[in-house]
């Protein structure tokens, strides 16, 4: 099938060629699964609520009125699907915790990561993602990964922009408090 | 400013490494299949004729009592002004007489047909938050 924009397969949808969804489902399977594995933290459970997204967005999809792009309006549903999923199974939403972090210098550990490996540099960004609450891991997708700007991210979770700039700020004094201290303890071996 | 994008910049490299998860073998598949067994795309608006049907029914049925049906507080309310007077020029006299004269045919006390106006009312309003925020998941889209 032809790499066509998004409008041009929802046009073929809505017009009764259900097949043509397949290649929307293709190009977006990944990262409507990121934003359900970044909240419910299990592949099982991110697998049926990917799934569950992609059959409401095509029973929807009539409705979808492209003043959003098309991933913006998919993710917002990923997005809230996930958080009714994980609320269903009363697992409690790990929000920001309010500690107040110490400025850490920057350059050193660019240098530090660097150092590593491919491999140990993944390993290492995944550890501190995962240590993340889940909104601001959705965050992280969103904005660093798929480099969506942040008025299309109060879109997809309903947050504020103010909200979502003080996330996003809080997240990156994180990441870099969490890298040093991964660093620190590969120094010392305590970690591998 | 310039740190913040620098910082960003850099977060954003390790997050690409990382990358986003991969979705699970065959989810295509197991999406399309999915919609082969459920092809519906909801087309269908807003508010359905049914509850159309209601919601005019409901408003009729309030306009009527309000106008037919002597109940002592709204005449104290209407005395006040020529509310009454005007909307029954608004509205065809004969109109509301037939109506009125149904009603007083069916021996319902005023209490009753407010009561009835005001289920009628609810009901028509129940189906039409229903419809909009019938789920949880719904008000999200």
């Amino acid at each position: 099938m032809e790499n066509r924009d998004d409008n041009h397969y929802i046009e073929l949808v809505i017009h009764g060629e259900t097949a043509a969804y397949a290649a929307l489902v293709n190009r977006h399977k990944d990262l409507v699964f990121t934003i359900a594995m970044n909240i419910t933290r299990n592949r099982e459970d991110a697998e049926e609520v990917a799934q569950d997204v992609f059959l409401k967005a095509f029973q929807k999809l009539a409705g979808f009125r492209k003043e959003s792009g098309f991933p913006t309006w998919l993710y917002r549903i990923a997005y809230n699907e996930s958080i009714s999923k994980v609320r269903k199974n009363k697992i409690k939403i790990l929000d920001l915790e309010e500690e107040i972090l110490e400025f850490i210098p920057e350059e050193d550990l660019e240098e530090d990561i660097a150092g590593l490996d491919e491999l140990e540099q993944k390993q290492v960004i995944a550890k501190i993602l995962d240590k993340l609450p889940e909104i601001d891991r959705v965050l992280v997708t969103l904005f660093y990964l798929e480099n969506q700007p942040i008025n299309e991210i109060t879109e997809v979770t309903g947050l504020g922009e103010s909200n979502v700039k003080v996330r996003l700020h809080r997240v990156r004094k994180k990441i870099y408090l969490e890298l040093q201290e991964i660093l620190k303890m590969r120094s010392l071996n305590i970690i591998n | 400013m310039g740190n913040q994008h620098k910082t960003d910049e850099f977060i954003r490299k390790l997050v690409r490494k990382q990358g986003p998860e991969k979705a699970p073998d065959n989810f295509t598949d197991k999406v399309m299949g999915r919609i082969k067994t459920n092809p519906v795309i909801d087309d269908t608006p807003l508010l359905s004729t049914g509850t159309w049907i209601a919601i005019i029914l409901g408003v009729a049925a309030m306009i009527v009592v309000i106008f037919t049906v002597d109940i002592p507080f709204f005449d104290q309310i209407f005395s006040t002004s020529d509310i009454q007077k005007v909307s029954m020029n608004i509205f065809s006299e004969g109109f509301f007489n037939s109506i009125a004269a149904f009603i007083k045919g069916l021996h319902l006390s005023s209490t009753t047909l407010v009561i009835l106006a005001a289920a009628a009312g609810l009901v028509a309003l129940e189906r039409l938050l229903r419809k909009r925020f019938g789920s949880a998941k719904l008000l999200f889209i």
